[in-house]
């Protein structure tokens, strides 16, 4: 069992890195530039891996990232991958989606403590905006995800899938929830318009101001296992999982060309002005929604 | 803290292992790949001083495109690999630039644009401006022009990913060895007010301080 | 104008100098209250900017004050000579707030002092400790040599001034050289094959 988390873990790290390689290539692409090449993440994580560390806040400092990278390693593990292989699935069957919604907060809080011993204006800055926003995105995707307990009269992801199994997929049977869910996970990628806590133009890095070498790269690892994770559950959920590894590609893929054509079209939001979005119109959309499930069915 | 993997392109320690067990060779290897990865891969914070910065935008955006040979701009001294210093230098600049170099984690490379940087350009008479920046940090790549087009700016990142590749003695290392040097010139023109170095380590000042 | 004519009841001149810019020249002692009037009899609220010179010869700075009205139409300079030695001037940011900001690159860069002002701090400079830059009697090339040497030549340098000249001297000798050569070919080339001119004088 081991062997196979350490297998899932390097799957979700080449696939998601591959994945932020082609985020920044077709961005460029879309500017009109030739763009980096695909594996330029993985080069940038090596050498952030290879530089030295002199900087130093005590050791909250040092246990931030390592909070972050554990919510985002739990995540990835408890999230079923197949759906039809035994692959992992007596981890799996263990946790549920409530389990997986405290781990996504896990990342953020661990960030917070971190950033906080380092004093940086800008990392507490960052910080700031990050939780603000997180209020906003939280509602919309547990209201979605409430819903989807109801229609499968269960919160084990594994019986969800079962259930779209017989029943169809969810994004064709509650299109209302799949909607208000994306509008939050564009969020939850940190992708425009709701880029809020790294804003480079307002606050530098935000929360990585600070975080240098190992750590950043520690960040970024865990950021593309994260969205990884993420990534499958959304497909888990709304798209009725996947046997193999070509449907897993297949389907993840195509959500993630999606928030990133909507990353890229629009501008950045400010604090306020996202988290008034986000309680209005993803959280009505994600209500009706439930509605429809409680009353019709 | 040293915590070394590869952290210098020649960590001690790890040689020493190394060779311990007769694996001087995959050592070597292991370097090689490392400073590969760090030529493919150049974090920029871009100091915009004195005319220069004008050429910065072109180089990282559409029409020259730095981004396709893995240089990238950053927000923060602690995440960059390489600091631009794009013209001529104030005393005052000067105070922060070396404050930022410092903040810097190594290995850290200094990229100057225009003549201003070797021998004062234009301004080689003003009462407030340096005269030969390699007296006060270590240069790695002028790049020359008054003002450099950014093909000749990428020009210069194409020769520091050469010189990283080929493992040549790097400025920071230079830095390191001549400490005493560099900070002499730097009091001698700043008349000692040089704020606290930021490698520094503010938990541990009894026993050193030496970060 | 007639501000000429209220100048002239304080038995002071309006100088045009362009078609935009009037001047008016004034002693120390009644600056200040030349100013005041100005702000409020005369209407001129907006201060342009506070301007140094240094007359090292007569041994005096030449300071003026650049005021415009409402309608920006024109600029009035209002000059005044003040002692170099231990200068000092009636600061005027209670009046034009821009004014502090003024006085202190004045105060930095000409040592002139200003009582009263609240923050006579560094402005562009930090830590100088020397003469105030833009005196004249600030050597600013000696300056320069003692904190900045120059850096030490190249042996390869040439003197650019004979390098020209040798270069010039050259092409001309190439030019001269591929005429005659080409006079050359055209005689032989004449001399070989008579019939073309033949054919062309026909
Ligand atoms: S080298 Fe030229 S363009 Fe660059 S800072 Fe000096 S004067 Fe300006």
């Amino acid at each position: 069992m081991i062997f196979q988390i350490i297998l899932l873990i390097m799957l979700a790290y080449v696939v998601g890195f591959i994945y932020f390689g082609l985020y920044r290539n077709i961005t460029a692409r879309i500017q009109g530039r030739y763009g980096p090449t695909v594996y330029q993440s993985f080069y940038d994580s090596i050498k952030l891996f290879s530089k030295n560390n002199t900087v130093s806040y005590g050791w909250m400092f040092y246990l931030g990232p390592v909070i972050m990278a554990t919510g985002a390693v739990l995540t990835l593990v408890l999230v079923p991958v197949f759906s039809d292989s035994d692959f992992l699935r007596s981890v799996t069957s263990q946790g549920n989606l409530f389990v997986l919604l405290y781990l996504m907060v896990l990342g953020p809080l661990g960030n917070a403590l971190a950033v906080g011993t380092g004093g940086n204006p800008f990392g507490v800055m960052g910080v700031v905006r990050g939780l603000t926003r997180l209020i906003g995105l939280e509602l919309p995707f547990y209201i979605a995800v409430v819903g989807l307990i109801i229609a499968a009269n269960s919160s084990d992801i594994v019986h969800i899938i079962d259930v779209q199994k017989t029943a169809g997929l969810n994004i064709i049977n509650h299109p209302l929830l799949f909607i208000g869910a994306m509008i939050s996970m564009v969020g939850f990628f940190g992708a425009s318009p709701f880029d809020i806590p790294g804003a480079p133009q307002e606050v530098y890095s935000g929360p990585r101001t600070e975080f240098s070498g190992k750590f950043l790269a520690l960040l970024m690892s865990q950021g593309s296992l994260f969205a990884f994770a993420k990534l499958v559950l959304i497909v888990d959920l709304f798209l009725g999982g996947a046997d193999s590894l070509v449907m897993l590609v297949l389907k993840t893929f195509t959500i993630f060309v999606a928030i990133i054509f909507i990353g890229i079209v629009y501008g950045r939001y400010k604090v306020e002005q996202a988290v008034d979005f986000l309680m209005k119109l993803p959280t009505l959309i994600a209500v009706l929604g439930l509605a429809r499930i409680v009353w019709f069915g | 803290m040293e915590s070394g993997f590869y952290g210098s392109s020649l960590d001690g320690n790890l040689k020493c292992k190394f060779e311990e067990s007769g694996l001087a060779n995959t050592h070597e290897i292991m370097e090689k790949a490392v400073r590969w990865f760090r030529s493919r891969s150049i974090f920029v914070v871009a100091y915009g001083t004195g005319c220069g910065a004008i050429e910065m935008p072109p180089t990282f955006t559409s029409r020259y495109d730095a981004e396709r040979m893995g240089v990238v701009g950053v927000a923060t001294p602690r995440q960059a690999d390489l600091i631009i210093l794009s013209g001529y230098l104030a005393y005052k600049t000067l105070r922060r630039v070396i404050r930022t170099y410092e903040q810097m984690q190594k290995p850290r490379y200094i990229m100057t644009l225009g003549s201003c940087p070797i021998n004062g350009g234009m301004y080689w008479d003003s009462y407030n401006t340096i005269k030969k920046l390699d007296d006060y940090l270590p240069i790695d790549v002028s790049v020359t022009g008054c003002m450099p087009r950014p093909e000749a700016v990428i020009d210069g990142f194409v020769l520091l990913q050469e010189r990283i590749r080929n493992g040549e003695k790097a400025g920071w290392e230079k830095y390191d060895e001549n400490f005493e040097f560099y900070k002499e010139n730097q009091k001698r023109v700043l008349g000692g007010h040089i704020d606290p170095s930021y490698e520094t380590d503010w938990y541990n000042l009894k026993s050193g301080g030496k970060a | 104008m007639d501000l000429a004519s209220k100048l002239e009841k304080l038995s002071l001149e309006l100088v045009q100098k362009q078609d935009y810019l009037y001047s008016v020249t004034i002693d120390f002692e009644r600056l200040e209250s030349l100013l005041l009037s100005f702000l409020n009899e005369f209407g001129y609220i907006t201060l342009d900017s506070i301007n140094c010179r240094d007359d090292l010869e007569d041994g005096f700075f030449t300071i003026t004050y650049c005021l415009q009205t409402e309608e920006r139409d024109h600029v009035v300079m209002i000059q005044t000579k003040i002692q170099r030695e231990n200068a000092s001037l009636p600061t005027m940011h209670t009046i034009w707030p821009q004014a502090e900001i003024m006085e202190r690159e004045m105060h930095e860069m000409f040592g002139v002092d200003f009582p009263g002002h609240p923050t006579l701090i560094d402005f562009a400079l930090e830590y100088w400790d020397n003469m105030p830059p833009l005196r004249r009697d600030f050597d600013t090339l000696e300056y320069v040599n003692s904190m900045n040497p120059f850096r030490e030549q190249r042996n390869d340098a040439l003197d650019a001034k004979e390098e020209m000249k040798k270069k010039r001297e050259a092409k001309k000798a190439a030019k001269l050289k591929a005429q005659q050569e080409a006079e050359a070919k055209a005689a032989l080339e004449a001399q070989n094959n008579p019939s073309d001119e033949v054919k062309n004088e026909e």
